[in-house]
């Protein structure tokens, strides 16, 4: 059996290294539309974001796991934004009935989400940042570095990384 | 031409490859997506579309594990065939939705039967 085995390739959305690690400047945001913005044509870009901390947040709104972990970043956005929060949302569709704009629209009305959200419906920047998983979380810093990087649901369900992460923005927003 | 050599999904007579995916603990397939196992001898491919077991607690959206596929081929059939795997996979311990693509040559020879255990969504697991 193992004989016949010749290659073993794992290709992926995924693979191995991550291209975004903490300490690096994350690849510019590209694409769109954006969504909670005043145009759908331009969005916020990272460096234009540089003094705020930014999470980055790779979901997609029929995700559950996604769309247990929008209370968290609410709560975050509304406790924290005046002390220089950002977040912006990048939309990666994984089937086919993710990808028209109406829909995502339409879950950012009925959860509430009113952060900037990229709608990545290419996997143009999911593919940039080598990102592999919904949710994903990327938090950067007032100088546009990456600090932080968490995967995976962030709720009452799964509360064990909040502490952490809640505490890391706390202190980067402390970073002047 | 070569569509005709191939497999399918169970119901063929001698199955000379059986794929079975194994996932780690709590990692199931989501059933919102086809996963797909592609076949490919040479440039003809078919594609079967992986069942499994439906979590009794979500039955709609969650397979606990796939069906092996079972793969038949003629007789006299030996060569290289290729398979292609994509996979919607949901990580119950860590909350995390991926899709996987991973591809595998095999050597099919006449007359054997062979057994492949692809072990799947282990990538989720290792940390940042």
């Amino acid at each position: 059996m193992k004989r016949t085995l010749l290659l073993s390739t794992a290709l992926t959305l995924l693979t191995s290294a991550c291209a975004v690690t903490s300490g690096t400047n994350p690849p510019t945001l590209i694409g769109g539309p954006w969504l909670n913005t005043a145009s759908q044509t331009t969005g916020p870009s990272l460096a234009g974001l540089r003094d705020k901390v930014v999470i980055v947040n790779f979901w997609v709104y029929s995700c559950i796991n996604c769309h247990n972990s929008l209370p968290t970043l609410k709560a975050w956005y509304s406790k924290y934004r005046d002390q220089g929060l950002e977040i912006i949302g990048i939309h990666t569709p994984e089937f086919e009935s993710d990808k028209p704009t109406q829909n995502v629209i339409a879950s950012l009305k009925q959860d509430g989400v009113t952060w900037p959200i990229l709608q990545d419906n290419d996997l143009k920047n999911w593919r940039a940042w080598n990102n592999n998983v919904w949710p994903a979380f990327y938090i950067i810093d007032r100088s546009g570095k990456v600090r932080q990087f968490h995967r995976g649901e962030i709720s009452s369900r799964f509360p064990q990384a909040i502490p952490g992460l809640e505490a890391n923005i706390r202190s980067l927003l402390a970073e002047k | 031409m070569l569509l005709a050599l191939l497999l399918a999904a169970a119901p063929m007579p001698t199955p000379q490859l059986t794929v079975t995916f194994s996932t780690p603990p709590e990692v199931h397939f989501n059933r919102r997506g086809d996963s797909t196992l592609t076949v490919w001898l040479g440039k003809t491919s078919q594609v079967v579309t992986l069942n499994g077991v439906p979590d009794p607690t979500d039955p709609r959206n969650v397979y606990l594990r796939l069906n092996p596929a079972a793969l038949a081929f003629p007789a006299n059939f030996s060569g290289p065939v290729k398979l292609s795997a994509r996979l919607y996979l949901c990580d119950a311990q860590n909350g995390i939705c991926t899709v996987e693509e991973h591809e595998k040559q095999i050597k099919v020879r006449a007359g054997r039967k062979l057994e492949l255990v692809w072990k799947v969504g282990e990538d989720n697991r290792l940390q940042f």
